[in-house]
């Protein structure tokens, strides 16, 4: 399997980071800086212009340098199929994006060229938090890997977005809010449908990222729950089921909107049975997962993004997972402020980062 | 910048409000005008001025016309039996490239769009529905866009005719998902629009 590299990453004005030109190493690539520097901003650049979003949660005007007029990044990526170029400037009001100096037509097309899978601190909250973090992870992977997934996930957010304001009204129409009933469950049901299909197939991509992280595959269960069903017919009777409960609560209830990615160990919710070192391990072993599935689906191997790694996992777990993602064969990004989980990434290009600026580290 | 003073930035300025006009092609338009004859500089701005006061909305269809009624509303050869109701101009101009459709039009000028605030209490039914009640109209098709609010819209006058008793149609799909008829070729709107089914 071919994996994707980034040949070439630029950053300016995104959080504090300025003038940043990176040409990182096909293989390892370590950002070692004292905290407060901009390491995280570094991954979180190259993760928004990949996916559009932030995976610490920021919106697009808190990515925006203080002092700078937008936020730019470019990127080059090689994989199987001819380089790519990732043009992205924020700006206050403005989002512009291309992809090889053109607007993207298809979501599919501009997520899939440059997949990367990231591993953070607040990934704990996979495990731990809302079903909203366990959704995106699906999301994330079915906008690349599923031909139309990306806009119906837009779709589904605006109809869903009109309804409740509709619900919201004072004297709610509700011929008005059934009419978005059609779009909802048209749009809802292919999510459910294409978020079952790949439950399915993260089972088995699960099962090797628990082994890859020592943790017994045999114990632990992924489950997707959809509430409302994946064939719309159905969908669409229940939404209009539903009405009144949604008249009284002021919103749909009722969608994948709501759905959870269920993680039980032992029968039980892995949220109250696991320790804190289990917690990080689980979490990993989800965006291993992730990478797997992505692997198998996009045909290449994603980037891995690895922030601050060191601080989720011991030295021996650290050391393990570098060791794996060498057999990968994945390019990856690591940050950290320790020279020594460094020289755990053997030929790994180094940079340091000192105040928003990068440079050659030594060694 | 201060474009007190600066007839050009003042252009460029009110250029940028245009759709898919940019600062940077602003700024290529101005300077083309420039160039060019001052005459037509003179004629471009005068058109502009002419069409924003000859240029009203039919009485009935709602169709850019510079007359009370548009050519449409008032030639007798077309039937007022069927209507076709679009969204925005262009796309009535789509349906009738097709030349499958003898009809009437009827144009929304917005659709259902509750986040855009549009919603029931500012969505122009009323007219609509006089207009099907006084002109005797027994089919309506409704040609709104495939995308969320232009689905919800033809589901929601679906519902308001059925309750009235009068034919409603969906225009057929062909119409690509996510796009602007606007876009249709004329061969898949025709072949839409004899292919339209009940609602
Ligand atoms: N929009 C912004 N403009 C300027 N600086 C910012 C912005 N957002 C965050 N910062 C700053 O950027 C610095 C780098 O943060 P981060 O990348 O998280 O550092 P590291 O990962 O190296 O610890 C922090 O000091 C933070 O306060
Ligand atoms: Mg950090
Ligand atoms: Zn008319």
């Amino acid at each position: 399997m071919t994996p994707l590299r980034i040949t070439e990453l630029s950053v300016d004005g995104f959080r504090n980071l300025r003038d940043v030109k990176l040409l990182p190493s096909p293989g390892g690539n370590v950002l070692l800086g004292d905290n407060g520097h901009g390491k995280t901003s570094i991954l979180e650049a190259i993760d928004y212009a990949a996916s559009l979003r932030s995976f610490r949660g920021a919106t697009r005007t808190q990515l925006i340098g203080h002092e700078a007029k937008a936020a730019q990044v470019l990127l080059r990526v090689a994989g199987p199929d001819p380089a790519r170029e990732y043009r992205l400037r924020l700006g206050r009001t403005t989002r512009e994006i291309t992809l090889d100096g053109k607007r993207p037509e298809r979501a599919v097309e501009y997520f899939a060229g440059a997949a990367c899978v990231v591993f953070h601190p607040g990934d704990l909250d996979l495990v731990r938090g809302p079903p909203e973090l366990r959704r995106r992870l699906l999301d994330r992977i079915l906008v690349r890997a599923v031909d139309g997934y990306g806009e119906a996930l837009k779709s589904y957010g605006k109809a869903l977005r009109a309804r409740n304001v509709l619900l919201r009204e004072r004297h709610p129409d509700t011929r008005a809010i059934q009419a978005f009933d059609f779009p909802l469950a048209r749009y809802g049901s292919a999510l459910v449908r294409a978020r079952s299909v790949l439950a399915h197939d993260l089972v088995p991509a699960a099962r090797r990222a628990l082994d890859e992280v020592a943790l017994s595959p045999d114990a632990i269960e992924l489950r997707y729950q959809p509430r409302a069903s994946g064939d719309q017919v159905v969908f669409t009777a229940a939404l209009a089921e539903n009405l009144s409960r949604d008249l009284a609560r002021r919103s749909t209830a009722l969608g994948p909107h709501a759905d959870d990615l269920a993680i039980t160990w032992s029968g039980l919710p892995a949220r109250i049975v696991a320790s804190q070192g289990q917690t990080r391990a689980l979490a990993l072993a989800l965006r291993l997962a992730e990478l797997h599935v992505l692997e198998a689906r996009t045909r290449a191997i994603p980037v891995l993004l690895l922030d601050d790694v060191s601080s989720e996992l011991d030295r021996e777990r650290t050391a393990r997972l570098f060791k794996l993602v060498a057999a990968l064969g994945a390019q990856v990004f690591v940050t950290t402020t320790d020279p020594a989980i460094a020289a755990l990434l053997p030929g790994a290009r180094r940079f340091t980062v000192t105040d928003g600026a990068v440079g050659p580290g030594d060694g | 910048m201060n474009d007190e003073g600066d007839p050009i930035q003042a252009l460029v300025r009110l250029l940028t409000r245009l759709p898919g006009v940019g600062e940077k092609s602003a700024r290529r338009i101005a300077y083309h005008v420039l160039g060019a004859d001052p005459d037509y500089a003179r004629a471009l701005g005068g058109a502009i001025a002419t069409m924003s006061e000859r240029v009203r909305r039919c009485a009935s269809c709602g169709a850019y016309t510079s007359r009370v009624r548009c050519a449409i509303c008032d030639d007798p050869r077309r039937t007022a039996e069927i209507l076709c109701v679009v969204a925005r101009p262009m796309d009535a101009d789509a349906v009738e490239r097709a030349r499958v459709f003898q009809g009437r039009y009827h144009i929304l000028h917005t659709l259902l769009d509750p986040l855009g605030g549009v919603g029931p209490g500012e969505f122009p039914l009323e007219p609509l529905l006089e207009r099907v009640a006084r002109e005797g109209v027994q089919e309506v098709i409704l040609a709104t866009p495939p995308t969320v609010e232009g689905e919800a819209t033809a589901l929601y006058l679906a519902e308001c005719f059925h309750a009235a008793g009068v034919t409603v149609t969906r225009i057929a799909s062909g119409v690509p998902h996510g796009g602007d008829l606007e876009f249709t070729d004329p061969i898949t709107l025709g072949r839409a629009m004899e292919g339209r089914r009940s609602v």
